[in-house]
């Protein structure tokens, strides 16, 4: 007897050596990477706006003019603790901060260097007035200033944050079109490659179908197939994604943060992120699946 | 007992009426009546293009008729599902003129295939596979691609695949074209075996002699029309 005979279980359909295979892993990598990037791109767009928001809801600045040359230093700390009296006894109103000479200094560094002695500058002074309330009166304050200070004036985020969550909402909405887009291509990517395969295949699987095989069980080892395509894709294109954050952040580091912040993803986003090779897997097994059910039905 | 005896007496393969055309194209076959029994055993006969195989493949599930009705097992063809036609398939044992073998495959793996759609365990499958490649006498060629396998070789492959599954009906297109006549003698050794043991046989064969050897009925198709000729022996020894 012959010992040598391979015992390996060695599938019917030679799917693994289909032409189509190369073109459907470089679809689904790619698919994957613009996947990754788009939900990433939600993910910081969301975590920004949430700052945003907070800021817009929890604060408000104060302006009061810089002093002049009339205006004797005792004079003008008399003013500021006078705008600090009168939002201190404001309804909704936390607390009242003077933003000290330092912090100035780091504010207008960008612009005068760090060298320029900003006392030697007219600039007004600012408060920081943090709210309790997110139903603030910014109008009634406002109008309620200018009778009590009108030397001092309310720096209202609004209406320009407003503007810019606008812009940002439309931002999120174009990263779930494009990963809407994403998915769609992708199932057609599987669904078509599938069919082209199964026109290839067509004499083989003639053959297991007259031996007694269900179009369950072709449609299984395209399932297999499209399992092992789409995990070894997803990796490759997560992987690529994750190469392109870590360019990214590194040349954001070297930029001012500012108003954008920080340009890096939280753990629960890469978790997440990462979680796309097994769902890219679980998408190409389920739809090479059907797609081979639906296919045998129409053609056999 | 009754309802036993009902299913011994219903004939495995019954055709009422039925023509075959494919597409727009005349009729290959025309009312076309055929009641195969439980455990017979025929040859096929007609010149080429008479519709041998066009016939062996209504009988294998791979045609449906454009008039009539087939009923194979007890089921009628054209109201069975896919899955239920599936399962009847697995009934069956198809040996074609041209093999259809998967030439990616060992001989082994090949032999194996119907059995692994039956979801045996490999255990199993290795056991009889070797068992019957041992008989046909490939065993010093069951890891070979049968992409370089012999027509002969091929044709014994082709063999061991239709009957692995111990099926209730053979059709065979010419199964013994392409050996030398010993191992011809032994496949039709082999027919005659599964047939005493309850499998019906159909041999579509052009071979005067293989029908002259066996005491079996004939098929003969001819314009468009069967005719069935009772066992040549007979009729010799009656003279």
């Amino acid at each position: 007897m012959n010992n040598k005979v391979s015992l390996n279980r060695h599938d019917e359909l030679p799917l693994k050596h289909d032409k189509a295979n190369l073109f459907l892993e470089i679809m689904m990598a790619i698919t994957v990477f613009l996947f990754a990037v788009a939900l990433s791109g939600y993910f910081l767009v969301s975590a920004l706006t949430g700052n945003w928001n907070t800021s817009v809801k929890g604060s408000l600045t104060v302006q009061i003019m810089p002093a002049t040359e009339t205006l004797t230093e005792e004079e003008q700390s008399l003013r500021i603790n006078k705008v600090i009296t009168y939002f201190e006894n404001l309804p909704g109103v936390d607390k009242v901060l003077l933003v000290s000479d330092k912090q100035m200094q780091q504010l207008m560094s960008p612009w005068l260097g760090e060298t320029t002695d900003i006392n030697d500058l007219p600039l007004p002074k600012l408060l920081d007035v943090y709210l309790t309330d997110e139903d603030f009166d910014y109008q009634q304050a406002s109008s309620g200033l200018k009778e009590v200070a009108p030397y001092a004036s309310v720096n209202n985020h609004r209406l320009w944050l407003h503007r810019l969550l606008q812009l940002a909402d439309s931002v999120k909405s174009l990263a779930w079109a494009i990963l809407l887009l994403v998915l769609i291509v992708c199932v057609l990517s599987v669904f078509y490659a599938t069919c082209t395969s199964l026109g290839i295949h067509k004499d083989i699987i003639e053959i297991l179908h007259i031996m007694g095989a269900t179009d369950d069980y072709v449609a299984k080892q395209y399932a297999y197939r499209g399992l092992k395509i789409g995990f070894f894709s997803g990796l490759v294109g997560i992987v690529m994604a994750f190469c392109a954050f870590a360019m990214l952040s590194h040349v954001a580091s070297d930029m001012e943060q500012g108003l954008i912040g920080d340009l890096s993803l939280n753990p629960l986003h890469k978790v997440m992120l990462l979680l796309l090779p097994p769902a890219t897997a679980l998408i190409c097994m389920l739809t090479s699946y059907f797609a081979v059910k639906r296919t045998l039905r129409k053609i056999m | 007992m009754a309802a036993d005896k009902n299913i011994a007496d219903e004939p495995i393969v019954d055709m009422q009426n039925v023509s075959i055309r494919y597409g727009s194209n005349p009729e290959v076959l025309s009312d076309i009546k055929l009641s195969l029994a439980r455990g017979s055993f025929h040859f096929l006969t007609g010149k080429s293009g008479a519709g041998k195989t066009s016939l062996l493949s209504l009988m294998y599930l791979a045609l449906k008729p454009y008039l009539g009705t087939v009923t194979v097992f007890g089921t009628n063809v054209g109201f069975a599902s896919r899955d239920t036609m599936a399962l009847m398939r697995r009934r069956i044992g198809v040996v074609f003129q041209d093999f259809r073998l998967l030439e990616h495959l060992s001989a082994y793996d090949n032999v194996a295939v119907p059995l692994r759609i039956r979801g045996m365990s490999e255990n199993e499958i290795r056991k009889r596979v070797k068992e019957l490649l041992m008989w046909v006498e490939l065993d010093k060629s069951m890891d070979k691609i049968c992409a370089t396998l012999s027509g002969g070789e091929k044709q014994r492959v082709a063999i061991a695949r239709a009957v692995i599954n111990r099926p209730d009906m053979l059709l065979a297109d010419e199964p013994t074209g392409n050996v030398d006549d010993d191992i011809s003698q032994k496949l039709m050794k082999l027919f005659v075996e599964l047939n005493r043991l309850g499998t019906t046989v159909v041999i579509a064969t052009h071979s005067q002699e293989l029908i002259n050897n066996y005491n079996y009925p004939r098929i003969h198709l001819e314009n468009k029309n069967l005719k069935i000729f009772p066992p040549l022996r007979r009729v010799i020894t009656n003279e």
